[in-house]
């Protein structure tokens, strides 16, 4: 039932934290903030330093809130401002770049059957490099086009569609390897 | 290069898991909001303690320059009446030095010879007498009297050394010194004949000495008074212009606080 309420008054509560109440805020920030650390630790590795991106996009978020304008889904618009502000992090903290390439790897269709645990996921994920990670994310978890990741990151489409190839071969390398250990033949 | 199934099951597990942020989370948040509205809130006073700054700042800065522009001013004037007591010092003093030259001079002449012995203490004594009237005369004049009167001791000097030696040429500059004697003697109207010429002339150039020293001393003490009235003067009605100027805004303050308390 209460949640039900918060959710009809989400509108309500975002003028309200639009004022300065705290107390809407924190309202916001309870009903949100698992959900968009899960979406940072998705990009971030460190889960001290993905609550550190949280906090300050969530500072932007409440800080534009005069500027949403209740045609989107609000989580959608808190989340994409999460995921600017790791990519952001990413970029300057962590200096990586994208070089210009376009090979691309064949496309295996030996889909694995497997289910794997959130936990398996993470871990999987976390292993590729920064740059594989993003895109893969970007591409696979949050369901951007190329053509967007490609404006996000100031790249080319073809180097996002490359390194989301690079990505996805790596992936499943360690897939395999993954499903070796649990099966303990490696 | 569709998100195959497995890409699938990533995307749901991932979307659905949700990891609890620590506790310190909201409240360092919260500081960051209250910061942020703190800023927000001084924002518009912001300007106006910009301004009152400025305001302070200003009327302090033109506070001190104009305390600083009265205290140069008054030395300024002191240091005015100083250097004019210097030009009258300092004459005097030149004046003393050639002098006891001129009086070595004359001794030397002595040991000499004596008929040019007379002639020339006239000279000099005339030239020392015409000193004392210019300095008698003006305190202003100073550095021309000096220079008009060297040349004419210079000139003695070729003709003391001339005097043992020759006669002939002596004469010449004699007949020149004495024309010059005869106006200074016009000038000074000073009796040539009496023998203690010499004596009465140099008491006479010691009283002027010691006047112009008495003088020159009147004059020091003066300027340090003067110095010492002016500057409590001006202290004292500086020190009055501001006390005036803070009860005056003091009361003004006073008044629109009550104003603005009543309204």
């Amino acid at each position: 039932m209460k949640v039900i309420n918060l959710h009809k008054d989400e509108k309500e509560l975002i003028e309200l934290a639009v004022e300065n109440n705290r107390h809407a805020q924190h309202q916001i920030y309870s009903k949100f903030a698992p959900k968009m650390l899960s979406v940072c630790r998705q990009y971030i590795k460190d889960i001290q330093q993905a609550e550190d991106i949280m906090i300050t996009a969530f500072m932007k978020v409440f800080t534009n809130l005069k500027n949403f304008e209740h045609k989107g889904s609000f989580e959608g618009w808190i989340r994409r401002i999460m995921i600017n502000e790791c990519i952001s992090f990413i970029r300057v903290q962590k200096k990586v770049k994208f070089i210009e390439d376009e090979t691309f790897f064949e496309e295996r269709h030996n889909d694995i059957e497997s289910k794997f645990s959130v936990e398996d996921i993470q871990f999987l994920i976390d292993n590729l490099p920064e740059g594989y990670r993003m895109i893969f994310n970007l591409y696979a978890i949050e369901g951007f086009k190329h053509h967007e990741i490609a404006t996000m990151l100031n790249i080319s489409e073809g180097t996002s569609k490359s390194q989301l190839s690079h990505a996805r071969k790596m992936l499943q390398d360690h897939i395999i390897k993954l499903k070796n250990y649990h099966n303990g033949t490696e | 290069m569709e998100p195959n199934k497995l890409e699938k099951q990533f995307r749901d597990q991932l979307n659905a898991r949700e990891i609890q942020p620590s506790a310190q989370a909201w409240d360092r948040l919260d500081a960051m909001l209250s910061v942020a509205e703190e800023k927000k809130t001084r924002k518009p006073f912001g300007f106006l303690f910009i301004a009152a700054g400025i305001l302070v700042l200003v009327t302090l800065g033109l506070f001190f320059f104009n305390q600083n522009d009265t205290v140069i001013s008054t030395p300024n004037t002191i240091v005015g009446t100083e250097t004019k007591t210097d030009t009258v010092q300092n004459p005097t003093e030149i004046r003393t030095a050639p002098i006891v030259e001129s009086q070595n001079q004359n001794e030397v002449v002595a040991t000499s010879d004596v008929q040019p012995k007379t002639n020339n203490n006239v000279t000099l004594s005339a030239v020392e007498g015409q000193q004392k009237r210019t300095n008698q005369k003006g305190v202003s004049i100073s550095n021309q009297s000096v220079n008009n009167q060297n040349p004419i001791i210079n000139r003695d000097k070729p003709i003391e050394f001339q005097n043992p030696s020759d006669i002939a040429i002596k004469d010449l500059p004699k007949i020149q010194d004495k024309k010059d004697i005869y106006i200074k003697v016009d000038n000074t109207k000073k009796i040539f004949t009496s023998p203690n010429r010499d004596e009465l002339l140099l008491a006479e150039l010691d009283k002027v000495s010691k006047q112009l020293t008495d003088s020159k001393s009147n004059i020091k003490v003066d300027a340090k008074s003067l110095l010492s009235q002016v500057d409590g003067e001006v202290e004292y009605s500086f020190r009055e212009k501001m006390l005036q100027k803070i009860n005056k805004n003091y009361q003004e303050v006073k008044v629109a606080l009550a104003n603005r308390n009543n309204e």
